[in-house]
């Protein structure tokens, strides 16, 4: 099992933000993580990537636990946030070999990289801009060559598509699948139910901070006799209050 | 689309992240390139610098060289009155640049400075001079004239030789030794250096405009360094990498401290070289210095590393705090106007670096610098006050990191309104309810645009106010009201579109509110000064020549007193309140509760007046007149306040003459001392109670 999520539980001054949350990402799978604004979706991600610390429960990425095996859990983990955050003064160039280098990549190993993900996310004329100057599909695609820079074996991505046109969500599904398809976990969060439909091979639905049902979508409109993924996941909410 | 190939994997990464000093140099570098492309910080590290040196040392060279060396090379016009005297005229035309003259030698002429000088020759001095007697002579000048006053010193001199020749004459005819009328004859020999005399002026000067200009190089890359990247969404995939968050905050730390020393290494060259190329000629010709002492400039940058390295670690450890760039600099000013303020200490008479005052940052920082400039530095203080800035450089940096560990401080949701309402109460996690009322003006100076403004005009004042009132002290209270203090705040009016209402609290006043100022302004003085007298004769008394040296300046009674009422009343009850009851006071309101704001802007008032002496005096003249300002809603009454205050103290000083009016002992009065109580408590009540005038119609 690539991530591990036990029992996962984080407090916030008023209220649980994730009450008890268990699930396993294996090799080669996307697993989407849904649920509406709120349900503890960036929680959860933040304590599997290691920002944040469970009250309770473990979180292990790569057979590493965050907590205790920190170093070595972090260095196998590929991760962008909801926003896009890049450095505006930075080109993408520099931004790269900035994670890279962090990363632990020497120089050749580095510039190689660079190279691949230029060509695989078509980088090639964003390179040497200002990362300030770039449209948020191009910010993103940046973000997950970023992310990528050291190859790593586990993908958490919090609301990779949020804010993009349809090509460039198009795109980023694309990189996902190419991903999952080369034997990485890959673990994101979207409240898109169209788009996890589409891209993820299994879903969560968190809400109020507890995982309400997983599986694959087809299961669960199965479940729900529902036609899609929304109205599925309407029917629950419904049920559990 | 060619996705079938996301390259080769690599080598896991594991157990060969960088750890350490890698790590901080990879962020150092990163962070180094980011700064050096930050508009804001390239604005106030090097275009500042360049810029702002130049334009005050060219400044200066006109108000005061070219001025003073014209003056100096013009005759003065003496207009002689009475008989001839033949050996008077002789000397004056010998005198140095003297045209005597019959023409015109009228008080009037002299009123119309036809003339400078009106000098009035008794009828009987030849048959005086005959009888050993003493020949009256009058000199007519005119106090408010420069050229005048020139004149008067010139002819005085030449009076003096007359003097001394008729005497040297009067004892031969005696037959009696010249040295009978001097029995004493007393040679001064001054042992310090051209260098050290020269240095004082650095030494007053220099430490503060280190320490703020390091203060203000570390500033923004501070801020960006730290809340920058929290506001951007980068800090949590930064954090996300398998690196130590120690040596990531080293790596932002070292960035700041270098970004500190450039600014600081920068405002140097530039100050040395606008006073190479510039103001040296000025200077010497202004009797301020007589020659740039360079090793002094050099020192300071010795001074000015532990100072860079110190400032960056404690603002790196507040702008930590702030969850968007805006909040921190909210943050962040109040810590530059606590750091800048102990830097007075070296313009402290008497306060020296010793094992205590080592161990006081800041305060030590501007003493060592004092001290280097000056050329006498004890070693052991100063080896204590690098240790203990580097103690206090390792908390603050602790303190940094710890922010860095806290969840509550990364991920805390950014208030988004940016004002900073309460910040630092929140992070102090004292919960009260919000300070300032509803509808708190739109239209205020930021507390950070006020902070910038204070600590412009303060620098101004340093470096060419008091530097002019030294030379002149009317023309240099004059200029310092109106340009150092009123243009600065003007520009910031117009340069940030602020409402003269909303920043200044430039409106109309409630008739009650008027009433009041003027009652309190009325018997104020009174009050404040003996109260101050009472308190202040005990804790720090002001050394009795600078007392009697003060009181000669501002009550000098030959001189005009409207010309005093307008430099010493009118002036700063307009220039001064506009800066503190103006921008301070409204940019403080929003962020503080009524009783800080008051505490602050008296605190700062005090400072402003740079003397520890009136310091006492001029924070409770602050304090009250903020809280009127506060309680009346407009800025008016607090003008009043301010010129009757002033105005009843010059009136009084005249009346009682200096002597008196330096010694409070004959002032005391208990039937002025109750009318003034109750003047001054009524006064306050009806303007207190006052509130603002009713809103006008608001398309009015």
């Amino acid at each position: 099992m690539s991530i591990v999520a036990h029992d996962l539980r984080k407090h916030f001054t008023h209220r649980p933000a994730v009450d008890g949350v268990s699930f396993e990402v294996r090799d080669g799978e996307i697993y989407g993580l849904l649920g509406p604004n709120g349900a503890g979706k960036t929680t959860t991600l933040r304590m599997l990537a290691g920002l944040m610390r469970p009250d309770s429960g473990r979180a292990l990425v790569a057979g590493h636990d965050m907590h205790r095996e920190q170093r070595q859990a972090k260095a196998a983990l590929g991760f962008t946030t909801g926003t896009t955050g890049l450095y505006e003064r930075l080109s993408p160039t520099e931004v790269l070999a900035y994670f890279g280098r962090l990363y632990g990549l020497d120089e050749q190993l580095l510039s190689r990289r660079i190279e691949e993900l230029t060509r695989v996310l078509g980088l090639g004329s964003l390179l040497h801009r200002r990362c300030g100057s770039l449209s948020t599909g191009e910010r993103q695609r940046v973000s997950l060559a970023r992310a990528l820079i050291h190859d790593p074996a586990v993908l958490i991505l919090d609301e990779p598509t949020a804010g993009l046109d349809v090509l460039a969500s198009r795109f980023v599904a694309g990189v996902v699948r190419e991903a999952r398809d080369r034997g990485k976990a890959v673990l994101l969060s979207t409240h898109y139910m169209a788009e996890a439909e589409l891209l993820c091979d299994r879903v969560g639905l968190l809400h109020q901070g507890r995982l309400l049902w997983e599986g694959s979508p087809d299961e669960l409109k199965q479940q729900q006799q529902a036609r899609s993924l929304e109205e599925a996941f309407l029917q629950l909410i419904s049920v559990g209050a | 689309m060619e996705l079938r190939n996301l390259g080769e994997p690599v080598r896991s990464a594991e157990g060969s992240t960088p750890v350490g000093v890698r790590t901080v140099g990879i962020v150092y570098r990163k962070e180094l390139l980011e700064t050096l492309r930050d508009r804001r910080t390239l604005i106030v590290m090097v275009l500042l610098p360049l810029c702002l040196y130049p334009i005050v040392g060219i400044g200066i060279t006109r108000l005061i060289g070219a001025q003073e060396v014209r003056r100096e090379q013009r005759p003065s016009r003496v207009a002689l009155q009475g008989p001839v005297w033949t050996d008077l005229e002789r000397g004056l035309g010998r005198g140095h640049k003297i045209e005597v003259q019959r023409r015109q030698a009228t008080e009037d002429a002299l009123r119309r400075a036809r003339i400078d000088l009106l000098l009035v020759v008794p009828d009987d001095h030849g048959r005086t001079l005959e009888r050993n007697g003493t020949v009256k002579l009058k000199l007519l000048y005119d106090a408010t004239s420069d050229r005048s006053r020139l004149a008067l010193q010139r002819t005085r001199e030449v009076v003096r030789d007359l003097t001394r020749r008729l005497v040297r004459a009067r004892l031969q005819h005696n037959a009696l030794p010249p040295t009978l009328t001097r029995p004493i004859d007393a040679v001064s020999h001054q042992i310090a250096t051209g260098r050290a005399v020269d240095a004082q002026l650095m030494a007053r000067v220099l430490p503060m405009l280190v320490i703020l200009m390091v203060l203000l190089g570390a500033f923004y890359p501070a801020i960006d360094v730290t809340a920058g990247e929290k506001e951007r969404g980068t800090l949590e995939t930064l954090l996300a990498t398998p690196v130590n968050r120690i040596s990531l905050m080293a790596g932002k730390y070292l960035v700041v401290a270098t970004a500190a020393v450039i600014t600081g290494l920068l405002n140097l060259l530039s100050i040395g070289l606008t006073l190479k190329l510039g103001l040296a000629p000025a200077l010497k010709a202004a009797h301020v210095a007589s020659s740039i002492p360079w090793d002094a400039v050099a020192l300071t940058v010795v001074a000015m590393i532990p100072a860079a390295l110190f400032f960056a670690a404690a603002m790196i450890a507040v702008a930590s705090l702030g969850r968007s760039f805006k909040e921190a600099q909210n943050l962040l000013t109040p810590v530059l106007l606590v750091c800048q303020l102990p830097a007075l200490a070296a313009q402290i008479p008497g306060v020296e670096l010793n094992l205590v005052t080592a161990l006081v940052p800041v305060v030590n920082i501007a003493l060592l610098t004092r001290d280097l400039i000056a050329g006498r530095v004890l070693w052991i203080p100063a080896g204590v006050t690098l240790l203990s800035l580097l103690a206090y450089t390792a908390v603050a940096l602790k303190l940094a990191a710890r922010v860095f560990e806290s969840e509550r401080l990364l991920f805390a949701p950014d208030p988004g309104t940016g004002r900073g309402r309460g910040l630092w109460r929140r992070l102090l996690r004292r919960d009260r309810g919000a300070a300032a009322g509803p509808g708190a003006s739109h239209a205020a100076a930021s507390p950070s645009q006020a902070a910038a403004l204070l600590l412009a005009v303060m620098a101004l004042i340093l470096l060419v106010g008091q530097p002019l009132q030294a030379h002149q002290l009317m023309t240099g209270l004059l200029i310092t009201e109106w340009v150092l203090i009123l243009v600065p705040v003007l520009l910031l009016l117009r340069l940030a579109n602020l409402s003269p209402r909303g920043a200044l609290a430039l409106s109309r006043p409630s008739p009650t509110a008027v009433v009041g100022g003027v009652l309190a302004g009325l018997s104020a003085w009174y009050l404040v000064g003996l109260l101050v007298e009472l308190i202040q004769q005990r804790v720090m008394p002001m050394p009795p020549e600078m007392a009697r040296e003060y009181h000669r300046a501002l009550f000098a009674s030959d001189r005009n007193l409207l010309l005093d009422l307008f430099a010493l009343a009118i002036s700063p009850a307009i220039c001064e309140e506009l800066l503190f009851r103006g921008v301070l006071l409204q940019a403080t309101r929003s962020v503080m509760s009524v009783r800080s704001a008051v505490l602050l802007n008296g605190f700062l008032f005090g400072v402003f007046h740079i003397s520890p002496y009136r310091f006492l005096s001029t924070m409770l003249l602050g304090m009250v007149l903020a809280l009127i300002v506060l309680r009346a809603g407009s800025i008016v009454p607090g003008m009043l306040f301010h010129m009757l205050n002033n105005a009843s103290a010059i009136v009084a000083g005249k009346l009682l003459g200096e002597e008196e009016a330096a010694s409070s002992e004959a002032a005391l009065s208990w039937p002025l001392l109750s009318a003034a109580t109750v003047l001054f408590v009524v006064g306050m009540t009806l303007a207190i109670r006052a509130g603002p005038s009713a809103p006008r119609d608001p398309a009015g």
